[in-house]
């Protein structure tokens, strides 16, 4: 089965939301500053139970922070 | 295998001699092989099986931005120092076995007493280390997250091998160099299983550390 890319906007919302740092958003979602980066980056696929912490926190809904990446379907 | 070897070697023809000059003095060499020696093969050899298993693990997209800073996770830290001073300790043990001579290490209780001491502290630090992953995997507000959780889970996947190769090795070794004597001064026994310990102990935060590489 191929690996899927799933592409975000965090880094965007981050900026949005007050300009929240990496340190802040990974206090505020309880996971490494390290986990985030590599979120950002596409390096890390988060659980859903994560995903869903970052987009209530972000006050959407989970489609609106990840994506499947249409180059990659 | 000497007898047999010599057997064949009288009715091969040349081409085959070498081949079988080669083996026999591959056997002698085993023969006489010391103990510091087998011991640095036993260990250099699960070390290695573990480095082989990393480069397998290693990350296969293309590096990380040069412009992206990459913090270290306390899971990360505490490997690192774990490896760190179990390094020393070992080297500290391997150099008391190098400047006294195995035979005279085990020969004299205070020598003795100290190399087991050193190899109990590697025991204690990377134990440790593993007792505070333990508690910290089943805490949902502890320092790990879920990545860090995932890469505890995998981790012990080289140990096993690197245990193995371990043993392989100083079996092979054993077997050959006492196989005229038939029988294994009790010393050989002390060291199988204290390198079988720390490459077990050692392995655990060394696999975390591959695993960061990989995921």
């Amino acid at each position: 089965m191929a690996k899927a890319e799933i592409k975000n906007h965090i880094r965007r919302l981050r900026f949005e939301h007050g300009e929240m740092t990496q340190q802040q958003l990974s206090e505020r979602v309880g996971c490494s500053r390290q986990t985030v980066v590599l979120l950002e980056q596409g390096r890390y696929v988060p659980s859903l139970s994560l995903a869903l912490k970052i987009a209530h926190l972000f006050g959407t809904d989970v489609e609106s922070v990840f994506e499947l990446d249409e180059d990659a379907r | 295998m000497y007898e047999i070897l010599d057997i064949k070697y009288k009715t091969i023809y040349s081409p085959f001699r070498y081949v079988l000059s080669a083996m026999q003095g591959l056997f002698t060499e085993i023969r006489t092989m010391t103990i510091v020696l087998w011991s640095v093969l036993a260990l250099g050899g699960g070390l290695l099986a573990l480095w082989l298993a990393g480069r397998r693990m290693k990350r296969q997209e293309p590096p990380l931005p040069a412009d992206i800073d990459l913090p270290v996770t306390p899971l990360q830290r505490i490997s690192r120092w774990g490896i760190g001073v179990s390094a020393v300790l070992a080297a500290a043990a391997a150099a008391l076995l190098l400047w006294n001579g195995a035979e005279t290490t085990f020969a004299s209780d205070p020598l003795r007493i100290t190399f087991t001491l050193l190899l109990v502290g590697i025991v204690a630090v990377v134990g440790g280390v593993g007792i505070w992953l333990r508690a910290q995997v089943g805490r949902s507000d502890g320092v790990l997250d879920e990545r860090d959780r995932a890469i505890v889970g995998r981790a012990p996947a080289a140990q096993a091998m690197a245990m193995l190769v371990t043993l392989a090795i100083w079996t092979i070794g054993l077997a050959e160099h006492f196989h005229d004597a038939g029988v294994v001064p009790v010393f050989y026994l002390y060291l199988v299983f204290w390198s079988v310990v720390v490459v077990d102990l050692v392995g655990l935060p060394v696999g975390i550390l591959m695993g960061y590489r990989r995921s």
